[in-house]
């Protein structure tokens, strides 16, 4: 773990575990609700028939100012550390330390929420509500957001155009 | 127990702009591409009225003592099933519907709820207004009070339909079969439970099912405070009605609890 004043997050042996098998992957679930009602204790440190380690005690740490870029193939796991790391996923084991940060915030899967019959000043408000910016936020940012997608008129017409997540 | 219910209504203070965001889209986005657009709200309950309205014109079979006109009871009561039942089902298909932008986006997962249980409450409001409408045609009086009283006395039945829903949502990621025979199930109470007939048969299984059904005592209440502004059991529906406040609470730590759990196997 990273002491320094400047660490913005520190990664440390995180791992986290798929099924390859839908329907192992489904009774898996159904057993882990399961134990957790009865407060059996499940071991999520060991892989179960099926299982493998998407991320395998991955570890880094990350500095205010820094720009770190995670490279693998498709289905190395690039999604899933972003997802671990801004809670969408439980980890399974390792820790995560975030130093003064306020909100760590995904973004991936650019069209992912955004309805395809709303209009492009619609989908901003939608689109950056769900990224967790007010309304206040968002009225402030807007021109700059309507400028950056160099759409131009093209705000005011639906979505739909654009390919679906 | 304060713990979840306090960390809930700060998710939904902090994300409350997200909530409405969802809610028009949903309801805007809905019917933007409909000339006629959001008017639907408007015509479609008038459909169902106007069902009822020829029903009662064809003559029906009256099934015992209802206080009032067969259909305008019927129509009543199945507005407030529906009530129910809507919610029971907007909920319990959240994280199929949504699952996919939620785990994209990160944001407090009883957003998805607020959504629904705001929508739901609009796309209500708008045929029970129209149903009363139809019940003073048919001759019904109500009291100022009992009107005013009617919506909060429909609370534990919400809370009822949206706790059975928010179970129903997180294991219908992972046992679709299970969830399927709930589903079937759902409909089948409609008919267990004193909808469409008055809630006084006390013999046979269907009485003694219905002594201990807690929607039997949550409808009538809500019906016969309307209709005849009266009490109908009350003590036993205040047990009901705390019944749910805890059940509720139960079910939103399991859904906040494994909603994650469980979309992290399909997406």
């Amino acid at each position: 773990m990273a002491d320094q004043a400047n660490t913005l997050l520190s990664v440390d042996r995180l791992s986290k575990k798929f099924c390859k098998d839908l329907k192992r992957s489904m009774l898996y679930g159904m057993v882990d609700i399961g134990k957790d009602m009865l407060g059996i204790k499940s071991d999520p440190t060991h892989l179960r028939q099926g299982e493998f380690w998407a991320l395998d005690e991955v570890s880094f740490d990350l500095y205010e100012g820094q720009i770190l870029s995670v490279i693998g193939t498709n289905g190395s796991g690039k999604t899933t550390l972003m997802r671990v790391i801004s809670d969408i996923f439980p980890k399974d084991k390792g820790q995560i330390h975030p130093f003064n940060i306020e909100r760590v915030t995904p973004i991936f899967a650019l069209h992912s929420g955004i309805n395809p019959m709303l209009n492009g000043h619609e989908n901003i408000q939608l689109k950056g509500a769900m990224l967790g910016m007010t309304k206040e936020e968002l009225a402030r940012k807007k021109n700059f957001i309507a400028e950056f997608s160099e759409l131009g008129s093209f705000l005011n017409s639906p979505s739909a155009p654009t390919p679906p997540a | 127990m304060l713990r979840t219910l306090r960390q809930t209504a700060i998710n939904l203070q902090r994300y409350r702009y997200l909530s409405w965001q969802l809610v028009r889209s949903n309801l805007v986005g809905g019917y933007k591409k409909s000339f006629i657009g959001l008017g639907w709200m408007l015509i479609l309950p008038l459909i169902t009225v106007a069902t009822w309205i020829l029903l009662n014109g064809a003559g029906v079979v009256e099934p015992g003592e209802t206080g009032i006109a067969y259909p305008a009871y019927v129509l009543l009561s199945t507005s407030i099933w529906g009530f129910f039942m809507e919610m029971y089902r907007t909920s319990s298909q959240v994280l199929t519907d949504r699952g996919r932008v939620v785990v994209m986006n990160s944001f407090p997962y009883e957003v998805l709820l607020m959504e629904k249980v705001i929508v739901h409450l609009i796309n209500f409001s708008i045929p029970l207004a129209l149903n009363i409408i139809v019940l003073l045609i048919f001759g019904v009086r109500f009291h100022w009070w009992s009107l005013l009283l009617f919506p909060v006395s429909l609370l534990p039945l919400l809370l009822f339909g949206l706790g059975i829903g928010m179970v129903v949502a997180v294991m219908r990621v992972i046992a679709v079969d299970i969830c399927t025979l709930i589903d079937e199930g759902m409909k089948v109470l409609m008919f267990l439970t004193p909808v469409v007939y008055a809630p006084k048969i006390d013999q046979g299984w269907l009485g003694i099912f219905n002594q201990y059904n807690p929607l039997a005592y949550l409808i009538s209440f809500s019906r016969e405070l309307l209709i005849n502004s009266d009490f109908y059991k009350t003590t036993a529906y205040f047990w009901c009605a705390l019944f749910c406040f805890l059940f509720f609470y139960l079910t939103l730590r399991f859904y906040l609890n494994f909603s994650k759990r469980v979309l992290e196997r399909v997406y």
